[in-house]
Formats: C-alpha cells, structure tokens, sequence
C-alpha cells in the first residue's frame, strides 16, 4: 500500500471544488462540469476520476473496482483514502469503471431498498468524451424539459439504464468522468434512445 | 478569516460525509437522508442544519446571503453570516441577486432566483407525516409505500373545521411526483417559488440529522383537492415602504393604541424597490 503519486495540492479547496462540480452535474443531468484540479493521477485513470474519488471515498465507503484496470490504482486510493475495497458490487457505495463502452449489467449494483433507497451504488464511469456515443434524449429532475447527450456509452448500458428507471426510487446514480469534465445521471433521469451513432459499436 | 479552525468549520471527515448524502438527496428529490449532524457552536433550533450543508458546501469563491423571515438584519442572519465570514472568510451579500449562495430560515426571497444559484433552508421537523404518526418506523414505512392518505384526511379535517385549508406555513407538497415533503416553516405563500425553480435547493435539519433536496426544474406540488384547490394568501394592503402589492408582508404593531401598519418581510426586496422609487428605504 504505497504510492509514488501526490493526492490533492491543496486537499481542502480541490475537494471543495470538486465536489461542487459534482454536485451540479447530478443536480443538472446531462449538462457537463469542469473537474481539473493540478493532480497527476494514478495510471489509467482520469483527473476527473481520480478528484471524484480523493472528494468522496473516505475509510466509511466500500469501492468495487471493475478488474483490468492497473493495481497501483488499489494502492493510490487506500493510500489516500482509507477506502475498502470490495470485491462484491452489491456491497459497493461506490463503483470504479474504466470504461464507458463496458459497463456492467446495473441490475448486479446496490439499488437501495424501499425505506432506504439511499442505500446504493455509485457509479463513477470513466468515459473518452462526451460525442460518438448512441443519441440518448434524457427528461427528468433538474432538466427544464430534455436534454440530448451522446456520451460514449454501449447500447447496452441504456437498455440496463432503461429496465432501471420504473423502479424509482430504487436503482444506482451514475457519475460519467472524462479527463477534466463530469456528467451527472442521477436515477431520475428517464432516458430515450433516439438513434445510433455513426461509427459507434455496439 | 481566524486561524485554528478548518476552512468552513467542519473537518474534512464530516464534510465528506455530508456531501455523500447531499449527492443522494439530489438523486432522489424530496426523500429525507440521515446524515451524522454535528454539534455547532450555536443551539439546535437556530440553523446547525442549514450551516452544516453551507460548510459542506460553501468555496471561496461563494458569495453568501444569510436571511431570517426574509430579513438580513435579524439576529439569526447576522450571526450566521458573521459565522461564515470567520470560517471562511467569504465574500457576502444582502442582495439575492448578488449571492451564489443563500442560506434561508422560512423564507424564499422575493426576487425569483437563477440557474446555478443555490438555497439552503433551516429545517426544523423534517418529517411532514410527524404530528400524524409519531412513530420513526411507521412513518419511514409511510414514505416506501407512498401511503400519504392521512395526510389529505388532515387538510380536509382543516376544511370542514375552517371552511378551507388553514394550513399557512410548512405547507406540505409532493416532490416529483413521488415523495412528500416538508418545505420547512415557509409561509405557504412561498410554496410555487420551489416549483420548477432553477435554483439548487437543499435543506438541512441539525437536531433531526436529515438532509434533503429538490434539484433545478423539479416538480413541487402543494397539496389539494378538485374543489379546494391550493392558494395563496393574499392582502388588502400594500408595503408602507416600497408600496409593493405582490410581496408577502408583515403586520407590525408600532403604538400602544394598536395601530399597525405592513411591511414586506423580504427586507432586500423592499430596499430595491424604494431604491428604485426614490423612496427612503427600511433598512439599509
């Protein structure tokens, strides 16, 4: 459990920063928010990833980390935040995917229960921009009335997303973090898939 | 800005915290989330809620506005924002226009507020079910099944006892068409400014240790019936200062003989009016 990489130059203000982006990007669904603290992350993350998880992740949260990513991204965030991590997605407050295209089948996440639907999952999905994606048209809270995103994500995690929604309030809130930018998709956001993109596989 | 205290007060464990269940209450508007309230160098009942969401919230950067019933001048405000200048040394402001951030106790300010602004209410019962059911348990019960029928058989008690709804502050509505909520002891006047608000409104009750909130252009719908339908009061007077017909005022008894006269209650709205007017203001 030791790392060669700097957390936070100024930990206070960087986390506060941050987290207020992150705050606007769940409150504004689909609209995109800069995160670009002076931060060298760990290898194959992102620096909007990595300030997400130094803002978030403290010694009372699980993390599950999708496999394939590199080990000295484990040693990074239990250096610099005391997390846990877990090899269980359903235990998991917080999720690590490094990759949009790849996202796992929502439904094996932390959704919460009736009385506790807090009590959930969330995702932070590192993804390569915000075009190239499947045309997805989002209405929901925090959008005046839709809003169309095509962020780099598979068919596949829409169709996930979509068996998802009609279970609000249950189901997982997700973070998509590009290299300095965040996009919010909080449960509320009811999604229709308008078209695919050209280029993009499926 | 004084030395030996963290940026906003809080240590950077409990903001942590605090933020985690604000991003959860955004994700599910209106549903109340625990949160590990901490003691404040101020007694429950005068705003630790509130303030702890403006720590764990507030930059730099933020300008903040401190309203009590819609003053800035009133003790609550002037403490708390005196508060925050400590702590933070942030810049602050009377003027809603003026400020990213305002933390308010019953009160939404007159003057509409705008996209990427932020509120955050002083909550003192959480929970709009309380004075019906006691009981935690059930009430969280409640909550998960939607089953808010006692409610509405509370509000048409209030109309066969009254004639109408006598509810007038912490008037209770539906948040996205889903959860029921308290929106804290604001006159039911203020109930349609939270309705699809581009403002960010969060809400903090310190001694209940619940957070919760309604995001941008969310669906608030106060509570009613067909043939009661939900309204707002209404005066036959206008503002002694600034002659506004549309701001919710405040009686004030000025002589021994009961005279009184009205005044609005949001102090920097009526300041901007007279301004406005030429018209000596109320505060200044």
């Amino acid at each position: 459990m030791i790392t060669q990489l700097a957390g936070f130059p100024d930990p206070v203000h960087d986390a506060q920063v941050t987290f207020r982006s992150l705050l606007n990007a769940l409150a504004h669904p689909g609209q995109v928010f800069p995160i670009s603290p002076a931060l060298e992350p760990p290898p194959g993350m992102t620096v909007a990833c990595a300030a997400a998880c130094l803002t978030l992740m403290d010694m009372d949260t699980q993390v599950w980390v999708q496999t394939g990513g590199d080990r000295a991204v484990l040693d990074w965030l239990r250096f610099h935040t005391g997390c846990r991590i877990t090899t269980q997605p359903q235990g998991a407050d917080f999720a690590l995917v490094w990759d949009g295209m790849q996202v796992p089948d929502l439904a094996g996440f932390r959704w919460g229960t009736d009385e506790y639907p807090e009590q959930s999952t969330t995702l932070l999905v590192q993804v390569a921009g915000w075009d190239q994606g499947v045309e997805v048209q989002l209405r929901g809270a925090g959008i005046l009335e839709k809003r169309a995103i095509a962020p780099p994500l598979s068919s596949q995690f829409w169709h996930h997303w979509q068996q998802m929604t009609p279970q609000y309030p249950l189901g997982v809130d997700v973070f998509l973090l590009a290299q300095t930018t965040v996009m919010g998709l909080p449960r509320t956001s009811v999604a229709e898939v308008l078209e695919m993109a050209q280029g993009a596989h499926i | 800005m004084i030395s030996g205290f963290n940026f906003a007060y809080l240590d950077e464990q409990t903001k942590r915290s605090i933020r985690r269940s604000l991003l959860k209450a955004v994700a599910i508007p209106g549903h109340q989330i625990p949160f590990s309230s901490r003691e404040m160098p101020m007694s429950y009942g005068w705003g630790t809620g509130g303030i702890q969401v403006t720590a764990a919230v507030i930059g730099q950067t933020d300008v903040l506005k401190v309203i009590d019933q819609g003053a800035d001048d009133t003790t609550n405000a002037v403490n708390i924002r005196r508060f925050f200048q400590k702590v933070c040394g942030v810049e602050t402001t009377e003027q809603t226009t003026a400020a990213t951030l305002i933390q308010t106790r019953h009160r939404i300010p007159e003057t509409p507020l705008q996209a990427g602004q932020i509120i955050v209410y002083q909550v003192p019962i959480p929970e709009p079910l309380r004075w019906i059911e006691s009981s935690e348990v059930e009430t969280r019960k409640m909550h998960a099944l939607a089953d808010y029928g006692s409610m509405y058989v509370k509000l048409y008690e209030d109309i066969t006892h009254y004639g109408h709804i006598a509810t007038a502050y912490d008037y209770p509505v539906m948040v996205h068409g889903r959860y029921m909520m308290r929106p804290s002891p604001i006159p039911r006047f203020d109930n349609p400014k939270m309705h699809l608000s581009p403002a960010l409104q969060l809400f903090g009750a310190g001694r209940e240790k619940r957070i919760y909130a309604v995001p941008p252009y969310t669906s608030v719908k106060s509570l009613d019936f067909e043939d009661h339908p939900f309204a707002v009061e209404k005066w036959e007077r206008i503002c002694e200062f600034c002659g506004s017909t549309d701001s919710f005022l405040d009686e004030v008894v000025v002589s021994d003989q009961g005279d009184r006269l009205w005044i609005c209650s949001d102090t920097d709205y009526c300041h901007q009016r007279s301004l406005s007017q030429n018209l000596s203001p109320q505060s200044s």
